[in-house]
């Protein structure tokens, strides 16, 4: 569904990423896990193609710099980090705005489109915030609500830049358990994250980026070993199995170490 | 949040308002006219069997009055649909074509217009290269800086407003005191009095010309008020519609004060009032915009003609409207302002 060849980018003489290779099928729940400033944000831009880079990108077997930005749209869809929107478009027309690739330029939204809006929040089970002003809403709220704009862009692969920065534990949980959800209905969920609990979790697959360049990609609790968190992110972690409700589930911590800033 | 049917009926209601307000500002003048006679001088024009016009009556409506009526709904409407779109463009609340600069620009390149002599076509060319270099420069420097928050854009476009305005000034003190420097100056100050049937042939079509592409692309618009990224990944050609709404509203702005000089404020108070009429969606809030701003500056301008003896220039009147309410604005605003 998503497969990256030999992609690079730079910035003038600098180098940001180095040759990333990877494939991505639909219906599974991806994480991308690395220190800030790695380029996490940089891979999803070049994906998305808001930035010029060297390797190819393949989209359902398309070039994505072929594309037109319309025709890309309707192929992947984005949800950048939630920054506390100020507009105050209604949550109805914020998920309709999500229609906007299959309209002509000079064209309003009608009848088609607000059936297709109006699915997508059927499918996201959020009928109930449907009146409300998007500002209003809590982090975690606004954050389906872009959900369902993804969905109703009907793009199956989403890129989502950190979906859970700044949200509480309880709005965390609903949103990983929507893009869980998600994937299962076919969709290709492509998220950065900061919490190596979330990859331990709730993803089918992990891509780890170091320096600009993809390090490891795997099943979760295959590589997300204390060893390679301890490396990756600089401080002792330790994974440790955990079962609950006869379910097993992995859970990382960090020990109290060496790294501490009394101890320096 | 409104249904669709609610806001049709404002809509609607807004189209009616307007209606009404041209009829009455055309009734209303120095020269007294019998209500009568009024409505039948209209009426013979579209129904020429049935209802008989006046002649002293015909010539005072339709070369002198409506004239002026006219550009003042044009120029308002079109003033208020330019400094929406800059505000969404920009996702800055608290812009408009005077904030930008390109109010100035405008008024630079049309000074110069008239202080070398030229024709109508050509002050209004190089008020429009000027007003669109001033918002170029302006985000130019926007992105030379890196500015992270909303508040530096609206000071680099007062820098740049401040720059040519000196620019003017600087025409003002070079220029012939016996005709070029009065004309430029009560040219600048705003003023629809000297508006005659030619300027309606020759500015309508512009600012229409303007307002179309607004008109055609405000759901783009909507979508654009999301930020760049998001656009991009909505589907949307950001660089190609942000050139043709910028070009858009700056030839709106362009003509307008070539015709009009400095009539400020107007394009930032009128989108806040049509938004809270009627929500944020552009869908809705562009036409409305432009019936609110076309009512606004007839009555404006009706008082700007009858209030004295002499004529206030229009300008004057709508920087005591727009002043206040752009303090109620920073205060409403002022905790988003300093974010990005």
């Amino acid at each position: 569904m998503l497969e990256v060849e030999n992609l690079s980018v730079s910035y003038g003489k600098r180098k940001i990423l180095h040759d990333i290779n990877f494939s991505l099928s639909g219906g599974q729940s991806v994480c991308l896990l690395g220190k800030n400033g790695v380029g996490k944000t940089t891979l999803f831009r070049s994906l998305l193609n808001t930035l010029s880079y060297s390797g190819k990108v393949l989209i359902d077997e398309n070039d994505s710099q072929k594309l037109s930005r319309n025709q890309l749209a309707q192929l992947l869809s984005y949800i950048p980090q939630n920054k506390g929107n100020t507009v105050d478009y209604s949550v109805f027309e914020m998920i309709l705005m999500g229609t906007t690739p299959q309209l002509k330029a000079h064209r309003q939204p009608g009848e088609k489109e607000r059936a297709q809006a109006q699915a997508a929040i059927d499918l996201l089970k959020i009928n109930y915030l449907k009146e409300s002003l998007f500002s209003e809403l809590s982090g975690g709220e606004q954050q389906l609500v872009i959900i369902a704009r993804s969905v109703a862009q009907q793009a199956k692969i989403i890129l989502m830049d950190e979906p859970c920065a700044n949200l509480d534990f309880g709005n965390q949980v609903l949103v990983l358990e929507m893009i869980r959800y998600l994937a299962a209905q076919g969709y290709l969920i492509f998220q950065s994250t900061h919490d190596p609990n979330h990859a331990l979790q709730y993803a089918d697959r992990v891509l780890i980026m170091e320096k600009g360049r993809l390090t490891a990609a795997g099943y979760p609790q295959k590589i997300l070993t204390g060893q390679r968190l301890t490396t990756l992110y600089n401080t002792p972690i330790e994974v440790v199995e955990l079962s609950i409700d006869g379910e097993k589930r992995f859970v990382c911590l960090a020990k109290k170490g060496t790294n501490h800033v009394g101890n320096l | 949040m409104l249904s669709t049917k609610k806001r049709h009926l404002i809509l609607f209601l807004l189209g009616i308002f307007l209606l009404a307000a041209i009829v009455i500002s055309g009734y209303l003048g120095k020269y007294p006219i019998q209500f009568e006679e009024y409505m039948s001088t209209i009426l013979s024009r579209v129904f020429p069997a049935h209802f008989e016009a006046t002649p002293e009556v015909s010539t005072i409506l339709f070369k002198i009055r409506w004239p002026r009526i006219i550009l003042a709904v044009l120029i308002g409407a079109g003033l208020s649909m330019s400094g929406a779109t800059y505000q969404a463009l920009f996702q800055n609340p608290m812009l408009s074509q005077d904030i930008l600069g390109a109010s100035q620009g405008a008024a630079f390149g049309a000074a110069l217009g008239l202080f070398f002599n030229q024709s109508y076509e050509v002050v209004v060319l190089f008020s429009f290269v000027l007003g669109l270099g001033a918002v170029l420069l302006v985000l130019g420097l926007n992105r030379l800086i890196k500015s992270q928050s909303k508040l530096n854009m609206i000071l680099i476009g007062m820098m740049v407003g401040s720059l040519f305005s000196s620019a003017v000034s600087f025409l003002k003190l070079i220029g012939d005191p016996t005709n070029t420097l009065p004309a430029i100056t009560y040219w600048l100050m705003g003023s629809l009095s000297s508006v005659k049937m030619q300027d309606v042939y020759f500015a309508a079509p512009l600012i229409l010309l303007g307002m179309l592409p607004i008109y055609f692309l405000r759901w783009q618009l909507n979508v654009m008020s999301l930020g760049e990224v998001e656009a991009l990944s909505l589907g949307i050609n950001v660089k190609v519609v942000r050139l043709i709404l910028i070009a858009s509203a700056t030839l709106i702005t362009a003509t307008a004060v070539s015709i009009s000089g400095l009539i400020g404020w107007v394009g930032l108070v009128i989108p806040h009032f049509a938004r809270l009429l009627l929500g944020a969606n552009y869908r809705y809030t562009i036409p409305a915009t432009a019936f609110c701003g076309g009512v606004f500056l007839l009555i404006v301008d009706d008082f700007a003609r009858l209030l004295t003896t002499s004529e206030i220039p229009i300008g004057i009147l709508t920087a005591f409207i727009g002043a206040p309410v752009f303090i109620f604005l920073v205060a409403k605003n002022s905790r988003q302002l300093g974010r990005d």
